[in-house]
C-alpha cells in the first residue's frame, strides 16, 4: 500500500487564503482539499476571482503581501510544506516543484539571455558546471520544440515570439526535472493556433516525464482536452471535482452545468440561438460567508441552501458540494 | 438575462466623495500641509484685520525693536520692528499676500501655457508633438534665474514683471506632465468612443481628456507654486524682483542682511515664514499625489 | 442583400521605429482588403493577434484614415460624409470595458453623450432616452447615477452597448466585445447582442479571435492573416468545408469542451506571424502544411466564386485539379 501512498505528489488538505483589505478580510480560498498523483493532470477551473490563482500561489508559497495561508496539511511528496521553513521551500521551488505563468515576458528577466536564465535555474539547485548546465538547456530547448537551440541561448526574451517564450518558460521549469509542475493560465496570452501547440507540448512532456501537473485555467475547452481530473472552483471553494469525462458527461453541481451551457460549441449549440446564462454575480467574499455561495444564482436554490451544503461522492470519484444528490 | 440582480445583503457603500475624503484624511502629510497652508492663506486674506500697524509706516525712533520674547521686546510690536522702524508682524503678514499672489499668478499663467502645449502635443502627436517637444527642450536649456535676471535688469523690476517673467518661464513641467498624461488617456477607448459619437476635438479634449488628467495638473501646480515663491524670494533678495517698500519676504531678508549679526530675527522671521509656506505646499502636493496615484510615487 | 458598407483595396500602414539608429520600417497592418458588409448580416472577422483586424475596425469606424483605398457607406465615401453623419449610422463596442467608459462621467451621462454631441433633445429628454436604453440592455434605473468603477465588467459592457445604440445606428462594429469577460458573462452579452440585433434590425461587424463565438453569432465570416483576408464564406460553409489551410488550422485549434478528443495537431510549424517582417508570396506559406513551390514567391489572388472567396494557390483556377471534384 505504501507505493500507492507515494504516488501522491501533492496533497492539499484544508487550504485557506485570506487577504486583508480595507473593507475586511477577503476569504479568497476557503478550505479546499485535493490530491495530485504522479503523472496526473489536475485542472483547477473557474472564473475570475474564484481563487484558482491564489491556490497555486499558496502552494508555491508565493502569495502577495497581505495574503495569509492556512492549511491542515500541504504535503509535497509526503513532506508537509505548511511546516517547512522558508529555506526548505526555496530549495524545493524551482527544483522539484516548478511553475509556469500566463505571461512569460514578466517571468523572464529581460536583461539576461535565455541561456543565462536556463543555466542559472539549474545551477541554483544542482552542483553542475556551466558546460553541463548549458548542455541540459540545449537538450530541453530541443525537447520543447525549439530548433537551433544553441543559437537561441544567446538571445534575449524580447527577441522571441510569445509562443517561443512560453516554450522557453516550459524548458526552464523542466531544467531540474521537477515532480510537480504548476501552470497558471499558460496559454491564455497566446493565439489559438499557438495555444494548441503549447498544450500538446505540455501534455506530451508530462506523459513522457511522468510529472504531476496542476493546470489553472478559465477555459473549459482546455480542461476537457488536457485534464485527467477537474476541480471546479467557485467563490473560493471547490464545488465539484471528478474525472474529466464524468464531470463533463454528467455535471452534478448546478454551477458546473451552468458554465458548460454558457459556451458556444460549433456543431453542438444552435448558431444564433440562446446560450445558457448564469444570472446574478459572484458574491463578495469579504467578511463572513455562510451557506452555499452559489445559491443566489442557482435555479435549484431552496431554504436549506442557507446552511453549508454537504459534499456528495459518487463511486466513480466525482464529488460535489450541493444539497442535490443527483445531477442538476 | 441580467447580471444585475444582486440579492446578497450588502454593507452600505460609502459615497465616492466620502471615500475620497477618507483617503485624503488618511494622509497625514496632506492634512498637515493643507492645515498650515490654510492658516497662511487666512492670515494673508485677513491681513488688514490682523496687522497691528501700517506695514509701510516708518518710525526711525523705534528701529530694530526685538520681538516680545526678547528682554527688550514689547507687545506693541510682537515681532519687533525693522531697520526703518516698521512693524515686523504687519510686514510679515502683508508679505504672505505677495508670496501667495506670486505663487497663484505664476501657476495660472504657466499652467495655461504648459497645459495647452501639453494637451496639444499629447492629443495630436506627430508634428505638433515634435514642435512642443522642441519648445520644451529650448525652454529647458535656459536657466530660469539667469533669464529672469537679464529681463529684470533690462526693463526694471516690479511685482508684475516678476510674475510675468516667471509665468512665461515655468510652463515646462506642466507641458511635459500634461503631454504624457494626455498621451495615455488619448489611447483609451472612451476617447475613441467619443470620436465615434461625432464629438468635436474641442469637446473631447475638454470633456473627456482634461477631467481625467486634472489630478496630475493639480499636483504639478502645487510644486510649481512653491518653486515660483522661492524664485521670487531669490530675485527680490538679489534686488531684481519686488522693489521696496513692498514687504516681500525675500526683500525683507535682503534688506536685513546688514543687521544679521545684531538683529538676527530680522532674517530669521521672514526666512521661517518662507520655509514654512514652501514646506506646507510641498507636503500638500505630495499628499495629493499619493492620494491620486498611490502607485505612482517616484 | 445590398452592400451597406464597401471597402475597396483598403490599406493602412504605420511607420514603426526600430530603435535609435535603425530607421523606420513600414508595417502594413491592413494590406489591400476588399469587403462588402451587407445590410442585416453579422460579418464575423477572425484572426490572430497582429492580423490587422482591429486596424480594420478603426478604419470602418472612421477613426483611422486609410493609407490607400476607400470605404463607402451606401455609395458615399465616409471621408466626405464627416464625423457626425458617420456617427449616426456606425457605432463601436470595444473590447476592454474598463477603458471604454470615461471614469469621471456617470453611467447616464456616458450613454447620453452621443445625444449631447448631436444636440438632440433637452438635458432631461436625453437622460430619459439614456435610462430607457440602459433598461433595454438590462440595467435598471438605479445604475444611471453610478460611476463606471462601481460596475462589473459585464455591466460596463452593457453600458458600452447602450451608448452605441442610443443614436439608433445601422451598423455596430464590435471589436472583441466579449474577450475580456468571463464565460458566464460572455454568454449574457452574446444573447443581448443577438436580441438587440433582431429588435433593432442591426448590422454587426463582429471581430473576434474566438472561432466558437464567431460561429455562434456570425452569418458570414472573413478570416484574416497578416493584413489580408484569406478566406470569406457563409458561416456554415466555412465551418463545414474550410478551404484555406490557415482556416483549417484555426478550426482545428478550437478546443471545444469535449473530453476524450485530445489536443489537436495543427500541422503548423514553429514559425509565427510577424507583421513587421511579412513573408514573401503568400503570407502564410512559412507555416503552411500544404504549401506549393510557387507559394513563397507569388501572392495568391483573392478569387471570388459562388462559395465566397479564398486567397490560396491550392484553389487557383489554373492549378487546382484536386478542388475541381
Amino acid at each position: 500500500m505504501s507505493s500507492l501512498q507515494n504516488d501522491v505528489i501533492l496533497a492539499v488538505d484544508g487550504l485557506s487564503v485570506d487577504i486583508a483589505t480595507q473593507r475586511g478580510t477577503l476569504h479568497a480560498v476557503r478550505d479546499i482539499s485535493f490530491e495530485v498523483k504522479r503523472g496526473e493532470t489536475l485542472c483547477l477551473v473557474g472564473e475570475s476571482g474564484c481563487g484558482k490563482s491564489m491556490t497555486s500561489l499558496a502552494i508555491m508559497d508565493l502569495l502577495p503581501k497581505g495574503a495569509t495561508r492556512r492549511a491542515r496539511r500541504l504535503a509535497f511528496a509526503g513532506e508537509d510544506l505548511s511546516r517547512a521553513g522558508a529555506r526548505r521551500i526555496n530549495a524545493l521551488r524551482g527544483d522539484r516543484m516548478a511553475m509556469i505563468f500566463q505571461e512569460p515576458m514578466t517571468a523572464l528577466n529581460p536583461a539576461y539571455t535565455i541561456g543565462n536564465q536556463l543555466v542559472e535555474a539549474y545551477r541554483l539547485h544542482r552542483k553542475a558546471s556551466e558546460a553541463e548546465a548549458r548542455e541540459r538547456a540545449v537538450h530541453l530547448l530541443g525537447k520543447v520544440g525549439i530548433a537551433s537551440a544553441g543559437e537561441r541561448l544567446g538571445q534575449y526574451p524580447h527577441q522571441l515570439s510569445g509562443g517561443l517564450r512560453q516554450r522557453v518558460m516550459i524548458a526552464m521549469a523542466l531544467m531540474c526535472g521537477p515532480d510537480l509542475l504548476i501552470a497558471d493560465e499558460p496559454t491564455t496570452a497566446l493565439d489559438v493556433t499557438i495555444q494548441a501547440q503549447i498544450l500538446r507540448l505540455l501534455a506530451d512532456l508530462q506523459r513522457e516525464l511522468g510529472i504531476a501537473m496542476v493546470l489553472i485555467t478559465h477555459d473549459l475547452g482546455v480542461v476537457a482536452r488536457i485534464a485527467d481530473r477537474v476541480a471546479v472552483m467557485y467563490a473560493g471553494q471547490i464545488v465539484e471535482e471528478g474525472p474529466t469525462a464524468a464531470l463533463f458527461g454528467n455535471p452534478r453541481h448546478p454551477y458546473t452545468r451552468g458554465l458548460i451551457d454558457c459556451i458556444p460549441v460549433p456543431g453542438r449549440t444552435q448558431p444564433g440561438g440562446k446560450l445558457g446564462v448564469i444570472p446574478g454575480v459572484v458574491p463578495s467574499l469579504v467578511g463572513d460567508v455562510r451557506g452555499c455561495s452559489f445559491r443566489d444564482r442557482c435555479a435549484f436554490a431552496r431554504e436549506a441552501c442557507a446552511a453549508a451544503p454537504p459534499v456528495h461522492r459518487a463511486p466513480d470519484g466525482q464529488s460535489w458540494r450541493c444539497i442535490l444528490e443527483n445531477a442538476a | 438575462m441580467t447580471d444585475t440582480t444582486l440579492s446578497l445583503p450588502e454593507a452600505p457603500e460609502p459615497s465616492p466623495a466620502m471615500k475620497l475624503l477618507r483617503r485624503f484624511l488618511g494622509q497625514k502629510a496632506f492634512v498637515i500641509g493643507t492645515g498650515i497652508l490654510a492658516v497662511i492663506v487666512l492670515l494673508a486674506l485677513a491681513a488688514p484685520l490682523i496687522a497691528p500697524h501700517d506695514p509701510y509706516l516708518q518710525n526711525l525712533d523705534l528701529r530694530t525693536i526685538p520681538p516680545v520674547w526678547y528682554e527688550k521686546g514689547t507687545w506693541a510690536h510682537p515681532l519687533g520692528t525693522d531697520q526703518l522702524g516698521r512693524d515686523y508682524l504687519s510686514r510679515v503678514v502683508y508679505g504672505a499676500r505677495i508670496s501667495l499672489l506670486i505663487g497663484v499668478s505664476v501657476v495660472v499663467i504657466s499652467g495655461l501655457i504648459g497645459t495647452a502645449l501639453g494637451l496639444a502635443a499629447g492629443y495630436f502627436g506627430g508634428r505638433v508633438d515634435l514642435l512642443v517637444t522642441f519648445l520644451v527642450t529650448t525652454r529647458l536649456s535656459m536657466p530660469v534665474i539667469l533669464v529672469a535676471l537679464a529681463v529684470v535688469a533690462m526693463i526694471g523690476g516690479s511685482l508684475w514683471i516678476v510674475i510675468l517673467v516667471l509665468g512665461f518661464l515655468k510652463w515646462d513641467r506642466f507641458a511635459v506632465v500634461m503631454r504624457s498624461a494626455t498621451q495615455q488617456v488619448r489611447s483609451l477607448d472612451y476617447v475613441a468612443a467619443a470620436e465615434s459619437a461625432g464629438a468635436s476635438t474641442t469637446r473631447i479634449v475638454l470633456g473627456e481628456v482634461l477631467p481625467n488628467i486634472a489630478p496630475h495638473l493639480i499636483v504639478v501646480a502645487t510644486l510649481e507654486a512653491a518653486s515660483a515663491i522661492l524664485l521670487e524670494a531669490a530675485l527680490s533678495f538679489l534686488g531684481l524682483g519686488v522693489q521696496p517698500p513692498l514687504p516681500s519676504w525675500g526683500l525683507m531678508i535682503s534688506e536685513a542682511k546688514a543687521y544679521m549679526f545684531f538683529s538676527f530675527w530680522l532674517i530669521a522671521i521672514p526666512g521661517t515664514a518662507l520655509a514654512l509656506l514652501i514646506f506646507a505646499i510641498n507636503l500638500a502636493g505630495d499628499g495629493l499625489r499619493d492620494v491620486i496615484s498611490p502607485e505612482g510615487r517616484a | 442583400m445590398t452592400a451597406l458598407i464597401e471597402a475597396r483595396a483598403l490599406t493602412r500602414s504605420f511607420a514603426v521605429s526600430q530603435g535609435l539608429f535603425k530607421g523606420k520600417r513600414t508595417l502594413h497592418a491592413v494590406n489591400g482588403i476588399s469587403l462588402d458588409i451587407r445590410r442585416g448580416e453579422v460579418l464575423g472577422i477572425v484572426g490572430e493577434s497582429g492580423c490587422g483586424k482591429s486596424t480594420l475596425a478603426r478604419m470602418l469606424l472612421g477613426l483611422l484614415p486609410p493609407s490607400a483605398g476607400a470605404i463607402t457607406l451606401e455609395g458615399e465615401d465616409i471621408r466626405a460624409l464627416g464625423r457626425k453623419a458617420m456617427a449616426r449610422r456606425v457605432q463601436p463596442v470595444f473590447q476592454d470595458p474598463y477603458s471604454s467608459l470615461n471614469p469621471r462621467r456617470s453611467i447616464a451621462s456616458i450613454v447620453a453623450l452621443p445625444l449631447e454631441v448631436h444636440g438632440i433633445g433637452t438635458a432631461a429628454e436625453r437622460r430619459r432616452t439614456a435610462v430607457d436604453m440602459l433598461d433595454k440592455v438590462g440595467l435598471p434605473q438605479r445604475f444611471a447615477d453610478r460611476y463606471p468603477r462601481e460596475l462589473s465588467g459585464g455591466q460596463r459592457q452593457r453600458v458600452a452597448i447602450a451608448r452605441a445604440l442610443v443614436m439608433k445606428p445601422e451598423v455596430v462594429v464590435c471589436d472583441e466585445p466579449t474577450s475580456a469577460l468571463d464565460v458566464s458573462v460572455q454568454s449574457q452579452i452574446l444573447n443581448l447582442l443577438m436580441d438587440l440585433r433582431r429588435e433593432l434590425n442591426l448590422t454587426y461587424v463582429f471581430i473576434s479571435h474566438n472561432l466558437a463565438v464567431v460561429e455562434h453569432i456570425a452569418t458570414r465570416v472573413a478570416v484574416m492573416y497578416l493584413g489580408r483576408v484569406v478566406e470569406l464564406a457563409e458561416t456554415a460553409a466555412l465551418f463545414s468545408a474550410p478551404r484555406h489551410p490557415y482556416t483549417k488550422a484555426l478550426l482545428a485549434s478550437v478546443l471545444t469542451p469535449e473530453p476524450g478528443q485530445g489536443i489537436p495537431e495543427t500541422g503548423l510549424g514553429l514559425a509565427f506571424p510577424d507583421p513587421l517582417h511579412p513573408p514573401s508570396g503568400c503570407p502564410f506559406h512559412p507555416r503552411c502544411p500544404e504549401r506549393l513551390p510557387q507559394c513563397a514567391s507569388v501572392v495568391p489572388p483573392f478569387l471570388r466564386d459562388g462559395r465566397g472567396a479564398v486567397s490560396c494557390h491550392l484553389h487557383g483556377p489554373a492549378m487546382d485539379p484536386a478542388a475541381a471534384h
